[in-house]
């Protein structure tokens, strides 16, 4: 452990050394200036060093120091600091006993995790090999199997009747009982005029969210954050109006008994590629990749584009955009997850949910691969109560175009529109680009460029990791990911060879969701720096107004030099821009 | 339109189907034209003229191409080139997608592939009287929550194929559902098939060959029983469909 990062570090006001030596990094412009600051954080609030421009101290209550495994009091306001069992609810103390679920005792099962994570990898692996498009998994459990106790993480649908409408795993009739306890759970605590967010019971929490008349609920032992979980359960919403809109609601009206699981038949695959995502890897159809990847647009609130030359990006959008003034809503040109590019009319925006719910519904329903499709869709986020009708069809393995409408008799007018597209696309060599981009990947932490400044000379004499190939980028910097707010959009960087392995992606997976979560908790934050070091990673945050940056660097990295990479990383983010992001798809940025 | 159960009707209202569901509850029931009467008929394989399927090549034409899903022309009938607007109705599971895949492209892929709204393909075939009858064919989505869109397929077609699964009792009922809709809201003079599917697996019939020829011929439609699996009877559907097909008088 840096002694310089602890909390229990008894200077903690010493000038940083790399501020010291070059104090010219204060003053840039949207440079990050972490110091020492921070490193006090966790208990009481810096004194200013004079080191650090004034604004910076105001800033201060903001930034968090986390050492993993040290006690450091106001910590996440996350699941960590909740110990033993207990409920935490919005606006009640009273958080104690639980009626305790007689059929199946799941909620009150401690400690018996120990197997379990056994299981889940095994069961994950397995999934992605075989399971992959049929969807449900393990259709024979219910919840007096000992495996379906021991999966790590659960998602369910249920009516507030108490009416199962989707389990990940087992049939959801055989877990009516289950799904009845659930719904007793919170309707106990409804009732009292109370809103149940989470229950801990030992290494398990349990999630909910109410949209009555559905309740969502997650059952995990996998230490994510509750603001993380939260936001599974809005996505697998979400993904659920996308396929039935919210007027499905009204079947409960006239009917609160009614059992809406036919409405949802055949669409498991969806809701599985969704829970991939959201864990550490996305779908990748038709064939699993041996490579995982996962899907930051899960907790990111953004999209990432296919990295494209200018000029084959415009030549795309200018063909969409000629479609987009003949009366589609949308049209979108996407490449597995990434966007290739977009178009809207009227300057209607596409939000990054619906798009991560749209591409993930695409990508998992084998069907639009055999032919063009003219299907019924709702974007939750653009009108949860219409279905609107997208024309689908995949150009290529991975890529596939959108056309979206309002009009349910457009369909010969969006397939004379996609053959439009298509021509140009071919002629203008979009396709094979699009082809060649995929097969070079994305950015590269190895290929961040050197400052050449003397300035920055004087500084970079330990750096010598660049030429230690093999191990990452500059100052042992592994990963990171970017975000424009701006733009909706975030760009990461390929995972290079110290985090190949999957366990370690899911780490680091697990450590942005982390980070992710404490920068933005409502409690405490919004934080603008975080620095944290723990036996994986050194992981760094800077948020400002324009960005969200996040980074991942050998644990042993020097934190000013991690630091000093962090600018560079941006620097040369703005330097791509115009290769790495879509420019006027976002209202905001005409 | 009589919509099966009340909670696709509410779905209906998020769909806006206001112009897709111009349902004529006036009209008579059509009288079904004697001629298509229950035929079941051998014939020889027919000769395909075009393998590949039409919709994926670049070079397709779209000439005098139909105005809209629902445009009442659903043939374009010029004696000898004739173009058809062709629906696949049907529960899910009976292999509605592999019968289309494997008149189009000659496959079977056995694992499933649940179609999400519908798929359109399309596929020509030379008649041995030199006729060339290029079908337009959508595939929809058995799921029940589509049921309700079905109209915005299968108005203005000219022929409803209706599929049911031969080891289903559940699936020919589902069948009978499907006709009787057809009947009440289809184009008059459409011509209707009715598909016992997936004949390979005799063993496990559940559905008499009888009793669907019977109701077939009850309800003037054609009958027979194919299996996408072995390609057995598949271009002969095609084929047939396309001889009972009402030709201009030119
Ligand atoms: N043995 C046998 N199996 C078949 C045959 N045709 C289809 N199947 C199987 O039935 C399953 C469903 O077939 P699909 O063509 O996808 O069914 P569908 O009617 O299109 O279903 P939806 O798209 O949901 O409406 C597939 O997994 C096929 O393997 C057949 O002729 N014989
Ligand atoms: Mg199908």
């Amino acid at each position: 452990m840096d002694s310089d990062d602890s909390v229990t570090d008894p200077n903690p006001h010493h000038p940083d050394p790399s501020l010291d030596a070059e104090p010219a990094t204060v003053e840039q412009m949207g440079s990050l200036t972490l110091g020492e600051a921070g490193d006090a954080a966790g208990a009481e609030r810096p004194v200013g060093n004079g080191f650090l421009p004034a604004d910076f101290y105001a800033a201060a209550g903001e930034i968090e120091v986390v050492e993993e495994g040290s006690p450091v009091s106001g910590d996440l306001a996350g699941p960590s600091s909740l110990g033993g069992p207990g409920a935490c609810r919005e606006r009640s103390g009273r958080g104690d006993a639980l009626p305790s679920p007689s059929s199946s005792g799941y909620a009150g099962e401690r400690g018996s995790s120990g197997g379990s994570s056994e299981i889940e990898e095994a069961d994950d692996r397995e999934t992605m090999l075989d399971d992959w498009s049929r969807g449900k998994r393990h259709p024979d459990e219910d919840d007096g199997s000992v495996s379906w106790r021991k999966r790590k993480k659960h998602f369910f649908i249920l009516s507030n009747s108490g009416k199962p409408i989707y389990s990940r795993y087992g049939d959801e009739h055989k877990l009516a009982g289950f799904s009845a306890t659930l719904q007793a759970i919170i309707s106990f605590v409804e009732n009292s005029g109370d809103r149940l967010k989470f229950i801990r019971a030992g290494k398990h929490q349990v999630v909910f969210l109410v949209k009555v008349p559905i309740y969502l609920v997650c059952i995990s032992c996998t230490e994510e954050p509750y603001e993380a979980l939260k936001r599974q359960l809005e996505l697998i919403y979400g993904q659920m109006l996308l396929i039935l809109t919210k007027s499905v609601n009204r079947c409960f009206e006239k009917n609160p008994k009614y059992d809406m699981t036919p409405l949802l038949r055949g669409t498991d695959a969806v809701f599985s590629s969704l829970i991939h995502a959201f864990s550490w890897f996305v779908f990748s159809n038709p064939k699993p990749k041996a490579l995982v990847i996962w899907n930051p647009a899960t907790f990111l609130n953004a999209y990432t584009c296919l990295p494209l030359s200018y000029s084959t990006r415009q030549a795309a959008s200018a063909i969409l955009q000629d479609v987009a003034d003949s009366g589609v809503l949308f049209a979108l040109l996407m490449c597995k997850n990434k966007v290739v590019s977009l178009v809207g009319t009227q300057k209607a925006s596409l939000h990054p949910d619906d798009m991560l719910l749209l591409s993930n519904f695409i990508m998992s329903s084998e069907s639009f691969r055999t032919s063009e499709s003219f299907s019924p869709i709702c974007l939750p986020r653009y009108n949860p109560m219409v279905f609107l009708y997208a024309y689908v069809h995949f150009l290529d393995v991975d890529t596939y175009l959108t056309l979206l409408t309002t009009s349910s008799d457009s369909f010969y007018h969006l397939k004379d529109c996609r053959i439009r597209i298509e021509t140009v696309l071919v002629k203008s060599n979009v396709l094979s680009e699009v082809q060649r981009s995929m097969l070079d990947g994305g950015l590269r932490v190895e290929d961040l460029p050197l400052e050449s400044s003397l300035r920055s000379r004087s500084l970079t004499t330990p750096e010598l990791s660049s030429s230690q190939s093999g191990i990452g980028g500059p100052s042992g910097l592994w990963h990171f990911m970017y975000r424009s707010i701006y733009l909706d959009q975030y760009v990461s960087s390929e995972f290079s060879s110290p985090i190949s392995s999957s366990s370690q992606q899911k780490r680091l997976f697990r450590a942005y969701q982390r980070l992710y979560a404490s920068m933005h908790d409502n409690g405490t934050g919004p934080h603008k720096t975080q620095f944290r070091r723990d036996e994986d990673f050194v992981l760094l945050c800077w948020i400002t107004q324009d960005f969200e940056l996040y980074a991942a660097f050998d644990p042993l990295s020097d934190k000013a030099l991690a630091i000093k990479t962090c600018n560079r990383v941006c620097q040369w983010v703005r330097d791509l821009e115009n290769e790495i992001f879509l420019f006027g798809a976002s209202p905001f940025s005409w | 339109m009589h919509i099966p159960s009340h909670p696709l009707r509410l779905l209906l209202t998020a769909l806006d189907l206001a112009h897709t569901t111009r349902y004529r509850p006036g009209r008579a029931k059509p009288k079904w034209s004697s001629r298509l009467g229950f035929l079941f008929r051998r014939t020889r394989a027919p000769g395909i003229v075009s393998p590949t399927d039409g919709v994926l090549l670049l070079s397709c034409r779209n000439a005098g191409r139909l105005d809209g899903l629902n445009s009442e022309n659903s043939m374009a009938t010029d004696s000898k080139n004739i173009r058809v607007k062709l629906v696949l109705l049907g529960d899910s599971g009976v292999g509605k997608s592999c019968i289309v895949l494997r008149f189009v492209r000659g496959q079977f892929d056995p694992t499933s592939k649940v179609t999400v709204g519908a798929s359109f393909l399309s596929q020509t075939l030379a008649l041995e009287d030199s006729t060339i009858v290029k079908f337009e064919i959508w595939d929809t989505a058995g799921q029940e929550r589509y049921a309700s869109l079905a109209p915005l397929y299968y108005r203005g077609a000219a022929v409803a194929v209706v599929v049911y699964d031969i080891t289903s009792q559940e699936t020919f009922k589902k069948a009978q559902y499907w006709v009787k809709e057809l009947q009440k809201h289809a184009s008059p003079g459409i011509v209707m098939a009715l598909v016992g599917n997936k004949a390979d697996l005799h063993e496990k019939r559940a559905v008499s060959s009888q009793d669907a020829m019977e109701y077939a011929e009850k309800n003037g439609m054609f009958f027979i029983e194919t299996s996408a699996k072995t390609a057995n009877n598949i271009n002969q559907l095609f084929q047939e469909i396309a001889k009972r097909l009402p030709r201009s008088s030119s």
